[in-house]
C-alpha cells in the first residue's frame, strides 16, 4: 500500500546540509498497522512527512497505492492535498474556531474527496461513534480537553476513509493513564477496521503493542525491520536493542561452540552462525530472562552474586545484583530475595543475544 | 515577612497611584473647570459645550476618523503581504528587511512626513528630478497624512502579527491538506479565520493610536488648517490668538481617552480569542517555505519599494540637502556647492544646551522607568500582594491618556503648583512626562520574561534558606537582566525621539533636539533640519546595529 525506494531528505543547517533520511526503503502491506520507532532526530517524522507529501524529498520514490506521489529524479510530486490519505498530528491540530463536527466535516464537505451532504453526515456521526464522542458533536472545538481533541483528530482522519492513515506521535501529549487508555483504543479501532496505518514515535511499549511490523530507525537509517516479538527478541545490533527494553550487556569471548568466556565467568550460550571460537563479543540479555535461585551453600556452577538494590514494581520485583565487578538487573515475579541476600543467577542459553566487538 | 517587605509594595502602590491617578483625575477637572488656571471657578459642562456645539468641531471628530481610517488601509495593506511575505516565503535577505524594520519603528514620523514634503515638492523633489514640475500634487491634506502615518505604523503592525502568525500551529495548516484540503480553500476557511483576531486586534489598537497622534497631523495638517482632535487640543492650549483654552483641551482630552477605553475593552476581548485560539503546539516543526518562484522579483520589488518610501527616500533627501547651503535638485552644478557647513555648525541652531538637555532626559528618564517597572512587575506577576490586581489596571490605565493629553495635563498641574513647586519649563517636566509614558510597555517587557521564569526557581531559593530579597537580587533580577536591558534600551530610544510632550512643555530651558528640529523646520531652514535629521537617524541606525552585533538577538517585538 505504501513502497517507499531511496528515499533520502537533507535539510540546510549552519555548517551545510544534514541529511535528516538517508536512502530508506520501506514497504507497508494493505491493512498493516506498520511503526516507526527511534529516538528524536532519528528522521522517522522527516519520513512520515514526506509520505504525507508535506516535505520534498531530494530523493528515491513514494508510491502510495498505485500512484507515485514523490520521485524527485523525474520531477513527480503529488502535493498533499490530491493524495489519498489522512494524517493525525502530534499537537491534534484541530481547527479551534470550528466545533465538533466541523472539524470533521470540513474536509468532506470542502476538500477534494468531497461527498454529498447526507454522506457527509453519515460519515461523520459514524466516525464520532468509533471514537465515542457523538455526545460532543456540537460543542466548540476550544472546550475539549487534550484527550477529546485526540478523539477528534482521530475521528476526522477515519471519517476520510483514506486508503492510509499517518499518525504522528499522536499519544504523546497525553499524560501517561490515558495515553494507556487510548493505545488500547487505538488498537482496538485499527484492528477492527482494517485500515493501513503507519505510525511514528519514539515510545517502545506503543511500538511493541500496536504494530504488526515494527521498524527501528537511527540517524536517518533503518536499522531493523521486523513483527514485534522478532525485533524485541532478536535485536540485530546493539541499539537496536536497548532502544526497545532494558538490557544487560556482558563482554566476552566464544571459548567453545556452546559456551563464552566471559567477566563473570562461564556462559552456556548457544552461539548464532556466522560467530566462531576465539571472537571478542557483547553479550545481551534482558531482565525478565534471567532467573535467581537461593545460594545452595556447595559449590555451584552458576555464577554467584548479591542482592544489592530491590525496587517492588507491583506485578514484579526489579533486583540490581553484583556478580564480580558486573552489575546486573533482574526482573522476575519472586519478591522473596532482600538485599545482601547472597543468590546464584540463571541464564537460558537461548536468551543470549551475541554482538560481534566492533 | 518583615516589616519593611510589607509596606515595599503599599510604596509602589503609592507611587503609580500618583504618577497615573493624578493625571487621569486631572484630566477630568481640568475638563469641568472653568477660568484661568489657578484662579477660582466653577466645575461645570461648559467647556463640552461650547467645544461639542461649536461649528468646527464635528469636522475635527469626521477628520480625525477619516484620518485614522484611512491610515489604517495603508498600514494594514502593506503589512499583512508583508507579514507573509517575511515569515512564510522564501523571499531573500529576511534577516536584513527585519533589522530595517527596526530602525524603521524608531525614525519619528515628523521627520518622515518632513523628508516626504521635501521629496514631493514641485520645483526641489521627485517630480523636478522626473521632469513633471506641473503635475500640481501636494502632501498638505488628509491623503498625504494617510500615507505618512499610514507606513509609520507598518513596522510596529509587522512585529505584532507576526508574533500572533508564529504562535499559530503550522500543523492546522497541514491537516486541512492532508486531509485533502485545495491551498485556496485552506487559506480562506483555516487561514483567515484564524488570523482574523490577530489582524483585527492590530487594527483596533492602531486606530485607538492614531486618533491621538500628533506629529503627521501637525506636519501636514495645520498649514492647510486640516485639524483633528490631537492638532486641536494642541492648537487650544498653543493659543495663537488670545488666552490657552484649557477647559476645552481637556474637553476633548476626556472624548479621546472615552474613545479609546471603549475600543480598548473591545481590544481585550479580541485578544482573549486570539488565546483560545493558541492551541497546543507539537514540537514546533518548521513549517515549509512557500516557493515565491516566478513572483520573486515581484515580491522582492514590493519590500524595497515599501523601505523606500519608509527609509531609504526619506534619509537620502535629507543628507543630500544637510550638503547644501539651500536645497536643490541635483545636478553638476550642484554637486559643486557641497559643503559640510551645515554639520560644522550644529551647534549653532539652538546652543548646546539642546543637545545636553537630550543626554541628560535619556540617562535619568529611561532608568526611573526601569527602576519603577522590575518592582511593579515582580509584584504583580509573582507576589501575592492584596492590591496587585490594582497596580495592573494602574499600569494599563497609563496608556490610556494620548501623549498630548498627557503633556497638557502636566502642563496644567506644574502651572498650578508653580509656587510651591518649581519644576515648570524646567527638564524635569520631560523626564516625568516620558516616565509616566513609557512606563506601560516597560512593565510589559519585564512581566513577559519575569512569567517565563519557573516560581520554583525562586522557591527552590526559599526552601533553603534564603531571604525574600536575596532570592530576588541573586535568582529572579539575573534571569531577567536581558529583558530589562532590552526595555531600558527601547526606553531610551523611544524618549529620544519623542516630540509631542516635549512641544507641548516646552519652554526656552527644556529644548532638546526633537523641538530644536521641529522649530527650524517651522522657520523654513530646511539645511539646518536636514543635517539635524541625519544626525538623529544615523544614531538610530548605528545603535541597532551595534546592539544587534552584540546581543545577537533583538527583543523588536516586544515594541507592539
Amino acid at each position: 500500500m505504501i513502497q517507499i525506494q531511496g528515499l533520502t531528505k537533507t535539510f540546510g543547517g549552519v555548517g551545510g546540509r544534514i541529511a535528516a533520511v538517508n536512502g530508506i526503503d520501506l514497504e507497508v502491506e494493505e491493512g498493516e498497522f506498520c511503526v516507526l520507532l527511534g529516538p528524536s532526530g532519528c528522521g522517522k517524522t522527516t519520513t512520515l512527512r514526506c509520505i504525507a507529501g508535506l516535505e520534498r524529498p531530494d530523493g528515491g520514490l513514494i508510491r502510495i497505492g498505485h500512484t507515485l506521489v514523490a520521485h524527485p529524479e523525474t520531477g513527480v510530486f503529488v502535493p498533499s492535498e490530491k493524495r489519498d490519505i489522512s494524517m493525525v498530528f502530534q499537537s491534534y491540530a484541530i481547527w479551534p474556531h470550528m466545533t465538533v463536527y466541523d472539524n470533521v466535516a470540513f474536509p468532506l464537505s470542502w476538500g477534494r474527496r468531497k461527498v454529498n451532504k447526507h454522506e457527509v453526515g453519515r460519515r461523520v456521526d459514524h466516525a464520532l461513534a468509533l471514537v465515542k464522542l457523538e455526545a460532543l458533536k456540537n460543542r466548540p472545538s476550544t472546550d475539549l480537553s487534550g484527550g477529546q481533541q485526540q478523539r477528534v483528530a482521530l475521528a476526522r482522519a477515519l471519517a476520510l476513509e483514506a486508503k492510509v492513515i499517518l499518525m504522528d506521535e499522536p499519544l504523546s501529549n497525553l499524560d501517561a493513564r490515558l495515553r494507556d487508555e487510548m493505545r488500547i483504543e487505538l488498537k482496538r479501532l485499527t484492528s477492527q477496521l482494517r485500515v493501513t496505518t503507519l505510525y511514528v514515535t519514539h515510545d517502545q511499549i506503543e511500538a511493541l503493542s500496536l504494530a504488526d511490523k515494527v521498524c527501528v530507525m537511527n540517524e536517518g537509517s533503518l536499522l531493523q525491520i521486523g513483527k514485534p516479538e522478532e525485533v524485541y527478541k532478536q535485536p540485530r545490533d546493539r541499539f537496536v536493542s536497548e532502544f526497545l527494553g532494558q538490557m544487560n550487556f556482558l563482554t566476552g569471548r566464544i571459548a567453545a561452540a556452546d559456551c563464552v568466556e566471559s567477566e563473570i565467568g562461564k556462559l552456556a550460550v548457544m552461539i548464532p552462525r556466522g560467530l566462531t571460537i576465539g571472537d571478542e563479543v557483547t553479550l545481551g540479555i534482558r531482565p525478565e530472562s534471567i532467573a535467581l535461585r537461593r545460594n545452595s551453600e556447595e559449590v555451584s556452577r552458576f555464577p554467584q552474586g548479591e542482592v544489592t538494590v530491590r525496587s517492588f514494581l507491583g506485578n514484579s520485583v526489579l533486583y540490581e545484583v553484583r556478580v564480580g565487578d558486573a552489575m546486573l538487573r533482574v526482573q522476575t515475579g519472586d519478591d522473596s530475595f532482600l538485599p545482601q541476600d547472597s543468590i546464584e543467577l540463571h541464564f537460558p542459553a537461548d536468551a543470549w543475544r551475541l554482538f560481534l566487538k566492533s | 515577612m518583615s516589616k519593611g517587605a510589607r509596606l515595599f509594595p503599599l510604596l509602589v502602590l503609592f507611587v503609580l497611584a500618583l504618577l497615573v491617578g493624578i493625571p487621569l483625575l486631572a484630566v477630568v477637572f481640568i475638563s469641568l473647570k472653568t477660568g484661568l488656571p489657578g484662579q477660582p471657578g466653577a466645575l461645570t459642562l461648559a467647556n463640552f459645550r461650547s467645544v461639542f456645539l461649536a461649528p468646527g468641531t464635528h469636522i475635527v471628530l469626521w477628520n480625525t476618523i477619516v484620518f485614522a481610517t484611512g491610515t489604517m488601509v495603508v498600514t494594514l495593506s502593506i503589512a499583512i503581504p508583508m507579514v507573509w511575505l517575511l515569515n512564510k516565503t522564501d523571499l531573500p535577505l529576511k534577516g536584513f528587511f527585519y533589522l530595517l524594520m527596526i530602525v524603521s519603528v524608531l525614525i519619528p514620523t515628523f521627520l518622515r512626513a518632513i523628508g516626504w514634503i521635501l521629496l514631493t515638492s514641485p520645483r526641489i523633489g521627485l517630480p523636478a528630478l522626473l521632469g513633471i514640475e506641473e503635475l500640481n500634487f501636494s502632501l498638505y491634506n488628509l491623503p498625504g497624512m494617510w500615507f505618512v502615518q499610514g507606513i509609520s505604523f507598518v513596522p510596529a503592525s509587522v512585529f505584532m502579527l507576526s508574533a500572533a502568525y508564529r504562535a499559530m500551529d503550522p500543523a492546522l495548516e497541514e491537516a486541512a491538506y492532508t486531509s485533502g484540503v485545495g491551498k485556496l480553500m485552506t487559506f480562506w476557511r483555516i487561514l483567515v479565520p484564524l488570523t482574523w483576531p490577530a489582524i483585527a486586534a492590530v487594527f483596533v489598537y492602531f486606530f485607538i493610536t492614531a486618533m491621538s497622534v500628533f506629529e503627521a497631523p501637525a506636519i501636514l495638517g495645520l498649514p492647510n488648517g486640516i485639524f483633528v482632535l490631537s492638532s486641536a487640543i494642541f492648537e487650544a492650549v498653543e493659543a495663537r490668538d488670545g488666552l490657552p483654552k484649557y477647559g476645552e483641551a481637556g474637553a476633548l482630552g476626556m472624548f479621546i481617552i472615552a474613545v479609546g477605553f471603549l475600543a480598548s475593552l473591545f481590544y481585550v476581548r479580541i485578544i482573549k480569542q486570539t488565546q483560545k485560539y493558541a492551541v497546543v503546539t507539537g514540537r514546533g516543526y518548521k513549517p515549509r517555505l512557500v516557493q515565491l518562484g516566478r513572483w520573486k522579483p515581484f515580491a522582492l520589488g514590493f519590500v524595497v519599494l515599501y523601505f523606500c518610501a519608509e527609509l531609504l527616500l526619506p534619509f537620502l533627501i535629507f543628507f543630500w540637502a544637510s550638503l547644501l547651503p539651500y536645497l536643490r535638485v541635483p545636478s553638476w552644478e550642484a554637486l559643486n556647492k557641497l559643503t559640510l557647513v551645515n554639520y560644522a555648525n550644529i551647534f549653532d541652531y539652538g546652543g548646546t544646551e539642546p543637545f545636553a538637555n537630550t543626554l541628560i532626559l535619556i540617562a535619568v528618564a529611561p532608568l526611573l522607568t526601569i527602576a519603577l517597572s522590575i518592582p511593579v512587575s515582580w509584584i504583580v506577576v509573582r507576589s501575592r500582594f492584596a492590591y496587585r490586581g490594582t497596580l495592573d489596571t494602574l499600569v494599563f490605565l497609563s496608556q490610556a491618556i494620548p501623549n498630548i493629553v498627557l503633556a497638557v495635563t502636566l502642563l496644567y498641574l506644574f502651572l498650578i503648583t508653580r509656587s510651591t513647586l518649581p519644576i515648570y519649563g524646567t527638564i524635569v517636566t520631560l523626564i516625568l512626562a516620558n516616565v509616566i509614558n513609557s512606563l506601560a510597555y516597560a512593565t510589559r517587557t519585564i512581566n513577559s520574561s519575569m512569567i517565563q521564569i519557573h516560581r520554583e526557581l525562586e522557591e527552590a531559593a526559599q526552601v533553603s534558606g534564603v531571604p525574600g530579597f536575596v532570592t530576588v537580587i541573586k535568582v529572579t533580577m539575573p534571569l531577567v537582566a536581558g529583558a530589562v536591558f532590552n526595555g531600558w534600551l527601547w526606553v531610551v530610544l523611544l524618549t529620544y525621539r519623542e516630540v509631542t510632550m516635549a512641544l507641548v512643555l516646552g519652554s526656552p530651558d527644556n529644548r532638546v533636539i526633537s523641538t530644536v528640529i521641529w522649530a527650524l523646520w517651522s522657520e523654513g531652514r530646511v539645511p539646518q533640519v536636514s543635517a539635524l535629521g541625519v544626525v538623529m537617524m544615523a544614531t538610530f541606525f548605528i545603535l541597532v546595529l551595534l546592539l544587534r552585533r552584540v546581543f545577537g538577538g533583538f527583543y523588536a517585538d516586544r515594541l507592539a
